[in-house]
């Protein structure tokens, strides 16, 4: 078996009393498609911010395609590419400007990081607005321009913070597709999302974070098989009612203890 | 849920109560605001500010009722035009000076609710009420009104009347300015816009002594001109009808009121078409249409810095155009040239007397060149304030953060390069060029300035730094880094000054030359130590640095 592509090693990040991510020991296989789970507040952000060198770890170590992020933070960063919460975009920069500015911050010469810019905005379908800023985008332009960003150097592990959140159908199936053929080629996927039918359909495998600790990992059918055994556990006779496979959903709020939560109601809503 | 409940009927609220509710929200949003993040530095403001306003306001009001009652008792009614003048100018500029770069209640959340158009209406009239020039105005023509009641109660009527129409009038204009400005306001370009002629209007004030003082005395028939046209506007109006009615002119009384009554109907008018346009939801989002492009659209190469790698040239290219699309930076340019503009200029009579330079034009450069490095130094102290959340991808880019700050710092040098030649140029024309000693000395000076504020504007950026937002006004840096800035000029623009003018009166001015190159040797090698270490200084402060730039 090859090196993972993404290992951390009791990874740790306190805010002062506040234990955001507590000893997370994980490893993503290079080529996986990988969802990261967790409710709002879990570690999601923090965790992915760490990862990507956006913060750094109070204790613990990270291993990308097999470097220290510590020691040889330049190296790692030139194989990642990144959409974090926030889009870390210059909005007064026009998207074809940004794009340039971004291929040649990642070593790209001039003329290439300029074709693949345009290739980019042609694929993103943002080449009609070339003297637009970034700054006058919708949310969902501005999320294709940042995920454009993260590939213009050909990263070979991606990691995306909420990468679909305010992208229309079209365009999602568009990017859908492009990560597809992405981990085809072998690059890592590293994906956070709330939109847990996309994950489902998406990952191969995921890991789920809740307050600060991982309390799942692996891939989606042996999250399901550990669930249905523990269901199975707790009430043998609906062993043989359940006919159907659980979804992402159920398996996660069985994980993070959700499901209490939904089956409430408020008497008074129509 | 076991089944679907019948929802109970919803009274439908009249438009009293809307309006009250609304109110209510006021309220609380103001009590919020107060209370909510106030430090003692604020509540001290507020210690002082407060009495200040209420000394102000009542004082306003008190010298209006006074100025009313001698203006009436000398028989000269006109005057009372212009003090609705004051008024009126009081109640429409002071809300935009004060109150049109501040976040308050939009409206527009309001029409979610189910809201009448009549509550939409009133409830903007009844916070335009509540404005804190509004009230101000309208406790001082409480004053003129007393002023008049107590010098010609035969008046009262009349005059009461028509102050109601001008308050009126004075409120569904200040509602409609607010209307178009909460519009403009609402879009990128529009705040930017009225941010950049905030600005150029305080700035061109500086220019006033000097029109006023060399072309004074041929504007004045033209000011004068200009005076006696505000008749036929609302304080004019109101003013002449009250003073008619003095004079027993009951025609041209009813005559100016009827006019201002029609001043107070297009208002209201106008202001009633702006709010519907409003109630039914008008379109103020910043999208805009598709520009028409050829398909396959071409990207343009990025920039090449000669000597420099390709990273450095990117931050460098995106520094430019983030500088030529930031209206106010812009204008920071022209400060310097704008406030040396009385020192230049050869003004005659006795102000030449008072000027420093008229004896010794050959600190005028010199001088010219301090002032432009005091203006422009803070832009090196908080080098990351404008980059938000794009702070994010430089932290999470492959490139050593000391080629970021480098690019900012060859920009910044770029920027003073700039500027020095337009000071260079300006007292070329209007005086004499320097001199090549002291053009040398000034420049050695210059160099050792420009590196100092690098090497301290460099660790202050990464220790506190600051998000400054291009649509806003009077944006504050870190306390700390206003006080190192203010020290660092202390240091280098008096001590500099010193040994520049002490050599310049012994005519050992190449000495001078001479002590700045070598100090400025000196501080280029510190330059370089510290500039290595802020690689290291950027890992240690990211928490700070994203916490602090990319708040939404």
């Amino acid at each position: 078996m090859s090196e993972p592509a993404i290992v951390t090693e009791n990874l740790v990040r306190r805010f002062g009393e506040l234990v955001a991510v507590d000893a997370v020991s994980m490893a993503v296989e290079a080529g996986q498609f990988f969802g990261f789970l967790g409710p709002n507040g879990a570690g999601k952000s923090t965790t992915i911010k760490m990862l990507t060198g956006l913060l750094e770890p109070t204790a613990g170590r990270i291993l990308i395609l097999g470097r220290d992020l510590q020691k040889e933070p330049v190296e790692v960063k030139r194989q990642i590419g990144v959409v974090p919460e926030g889009l870390a975009l210059f909005e007064r920069l026009t998207g074809a400007e940004y794009l340039n500015f971004v291929g040649r911050m990642y070593g790209l010469n001039r003329s290439t990081a300029a074709q693949r810019a345009a290739d980019l905005l042609g694929f993103m379908e943002l080449a009609d607005r070339p003297k637009t800023l970034i700054a006058d985008y919708s949310h969902g332009m501005k999320k294709k321009l940042a995920l454009a960003a993260a590939v213009i150097h050909g990263p070979r592990i991606l990691f995306l913070d909420e990468p679909f959140e305010g992208v229309d159908a079209i365009a999602a199936g568009t990017l859908k597709a492009m990560l597809h053929r992405m981990t085809e080629r072998g690059v890592t996927i590293f994906l956070t999302s709330h939109v847990l039918e996309i994950v489902e359909r998406l990952c191969s495998h995921v890991a789920i974070i809740h307050k600060g600790k991982l309390v799942a990992q692996g891939s989606i059918e042996e999250l399901r098989a550990g669930v249905e055994s523990r269901l199975v556990a707790a009430s043998p006779a609906a062993a043989g009612e359940a006919t159907e496979k659980l979804t992402l959903e159920q398996i996660f709020l069985e994980i993070v203890g959700g499901a209490r939560v939904a089956a409430q109601e408020l008497s008074w809503l129509a | 849920m076991a089944g679907v409940a019948t929802a109970p009927a919803q009274a439908v609220l009249g438009v009293r109560e809307q309006v009250a509710l609304i109110a209510e929200l006021r309220w609380q949003l103001f009590r919020n605001a107060l209370r909510a993040g106030k430090n003692w530095q604020d509540i001290l403001g507020y210690i002082v500010l407060l009495p200040t306003l209420a000394l102000m306001t009542l004082g306003g009001a008190v010298s209006m009722g006074v100025a009313t009652y001698f203006l009436l008792n000398r028989n000269q009614p006109e005057g009372i035009g212009l003090l609705l003048l004051a008024i009126f100018l009081a109640w429409q500029l002071l809300p935009i000076l004060f109150g049109a770069f501040a976040v308050e209640l939009d409206f527009r959340t309001l029409l979610v609710f189910p809201l009448r158009f009549p509550t939409f209406f009133w409830v903007s009239l009844i916070y335009g009420l509540l404005d804190p020039a509004a009230a101000t105005s309208l406790l001082w023509l409480a004053g003129l009104t007393t002023g008049i009641a107590l010098a010609r109660p035969e008046l009262l009527p009349w005059a009461a009347v028509v102050l109601l129409v001008f308050a009126a009038a004075n409120l569904f204009l200040n509602r409609l300015i607010h209307s178009w400005l909460e519009r403009l306001l609402a879009r990128r370009r529009g705040r930017e816009l009225l941010i950049t002629v905030f600005i150029l209007s305080i700035l061109a004030l500086q220019l006033f002594g000097i029109v006023g003082e060399r072309w004074g005395s041929r504007a004045k028939p033209y000011l004068q001109k200009a005076a006696g046209m505000t008749v036929v506007l609302p304080p004019g109006l109101a003013g002449r009808s009250v003073a008619e009615a003095a004079r027993s002119n009951l025609l041209g009384a009813v005559a100016d009121a009827a006019l201002l009554a029609g001043y107070g109907g297009l208002f209201g008018w106008l202001l009633r078409r702006r709010l519907i346009h409003k109630y039914r939801g008008e379109e103020v989002s910043e999208s805009r249409r598709p520009e028409a492009v050829a398909a396959g659209a071409r990207v343009r190469p990025g920039w090449v810095l000669p000597g420099f790698s390709g990273s450095v040239a990117a931050i460098y290219e995106k520094e430019v155009r983030y500088f030529l699309r930031n209206g106010p930076m812009l204008i920071t340019l022209i400060i310097p040239v704008l406030i040396f503009l009385p020192l230049v200029f050869p003004t005659g009579g006795s102000r030449s007397g008072s000027n420093p330079f008229a004896r010794a034009p050959d600190l005028v450069f010199p001088a010219a060149v301090a002032y432009m490095v005091m203006v422009l130094s803070h832009l090196a102290y908080n080098s990351l304030a404008f980059e938000g959340y794009g702070v994010q991808f430089l932290l999470a880019a492959p490139v050593r953060f000391r080629d970021v700050m480098l690019a900012k710092n060859l920009f910044y040098t770029t920027l003073i390069g700039l500027e020095l030649l337009i000071v260079w140029l300006f007292i070329g024309l209007f005086l004499k060029p320097p001199g090549l000693l002291v053009l040398a000395t000034t420049l050695a000076a210059l160099a050792l300035a420009v590196l100092v504020n690098l090497t301290v504007g460099n660790v202050l950026s990464l220790q506190f730094p600051r998000r400054f937002d291009f649509g806003k006004f009077r944006q504050r840096q870190s306390g700390l880094t206003v006080v190192v800035l203010l020290g660092v000029m202390l240091v280098l623009v008096v001590g500099g000054g010193f040994v520049f003018v002490l050599a310049w009166r012994w005519h050992k001015l190449w000495l001078a030359g001479v002590i700045f190159l070598a100090l400025a040797g000196a501080a280029l090698v510190l330059y370089l130590i510290m500039l290595d270490r802020t690689s290291r200084l950027a890992e240690a402060r990211r928490d700070v640095l994203l916490g602090e730039l990319c708040r939404p």
